[in-house]
């Protein structure tokens, strides 16, 4: 378990990359708590949506419950500062998720609903990935 | 005669919509919990944790609730949860940014629940234009 914060050189020698091999050793447990967390908010925006009507329900769709099952699982298997390195990466995320519900909102009912929702999905993932590349990782490949 | 039919009708009428409504919900909940997983194993796969951190806060359970409600209700329903969701996105930043300082002073689960007050206070704030406009 290291305490040590990453310093600034740390975080931008940092590469982006995917290891299949730790989504193997995800423990099911895990999984079963994020499962939890994800139900639970769905079914309660699905239940605020029924009482208080669609824009109130929509707001819990973007409910933190899942950023906040996720830092309490992350500071029991490694600790505080990677759970603290992950909810940085959550704040450049989360103005990523207000763009997609932007994008949604101004797509669903003038275009297919398919294509709304695979648009906001991509305006998700470019400003998330970009938003990232942006802060901490291009500077660090020598711009 | 038609009056008689109307109140045979209707109470059954209004019990199909509860069930429809239950279902939907029921749907809500397996879908989004299923997107949750798929996007939590692809964070776990990811690395540095910054990066991973990201995936934190990907629109799972907006995907999945906003499909359910395109396929099974209507498109304008879906809509106006979009422009709902914008006041939770605003929320979920400022949950992010709370977040970061109170981990160094508290455990996950008590830092975690602590951010929830700036949740509330920047989605709710945000709420007003969304909810009057």
């Amino acid at each position: 378990m290291s305490e040590r914060e990453p310093t600034i050189a740390d975080r931008l020698s940092e590469t982006p990359h995917l290891e299949l091999g730790k989504i193997a050793k995800v423990r099911r447990r895990d999984l079963v708590y994020r499962f939890l967390a994800g139900a639970i908010t769905s079914v309660g925006a699905g239940v605020v949506t029924l009482v208080f009507g669609p824009r109130a329900g929509g707001i819990f769709l973007a409910f933190p419950a899942i950023l906040a099952a996720s830092l309490t699982l992350i500071e029991e298997q490694e600790d505080s500062v990677e759970a603290r390195e992950d909810a940085r990466g959550a704040m450049v995320g989360g103005v990523a998720l207000a763009v997609f519900a932007v994008v949604a909102a101004l797509t669903l009912g003038s275009l297919n609903a398919a294509i709304a929702l695979a648009l906001a999905a991509f305006a998700w993932l470019g400003v998330a990935v970009s938003g990232y590349a942006g802060l901490w990782w291009r500077k660090g490949r020598g711009s | 005669m038609s009056s008689s039919l109307i109140a045979c009708w209707q109470p059954r009428k209004r019990s199909h919509n509860a069930v429809h409504d239950v279902l939907i919900i029921v749907i809500k909940g397996l879908a989004g919990g299923a997107l949750v997983v798929a996007f939590a194993l692809l964070s776990e796969g990811l690395g540095p944790k910054r990066f991973a951190g990201l995936f934190s806060a990907a629109p799972a359970v907006a995907i999945a609730g906003l499909s359910v409600v395109v396929l099974g209700e209507t498109t304008h329903k879906a809509h106006e949860n979009a422009i709902g969701m914008i006041a939770g996105g605003c929320g979920m930043v400022a949950y992010a940014a709370a977040v970061v300082p109170l981990l160094r002073r508290a455990r996950a689960a008590g830092a975690a629940a602590l951010a929830l007050v700036a949740w509330i206070a920047v989605a709710a704030i945000a709420a007003v234009p969304v909810l009057l406009a």
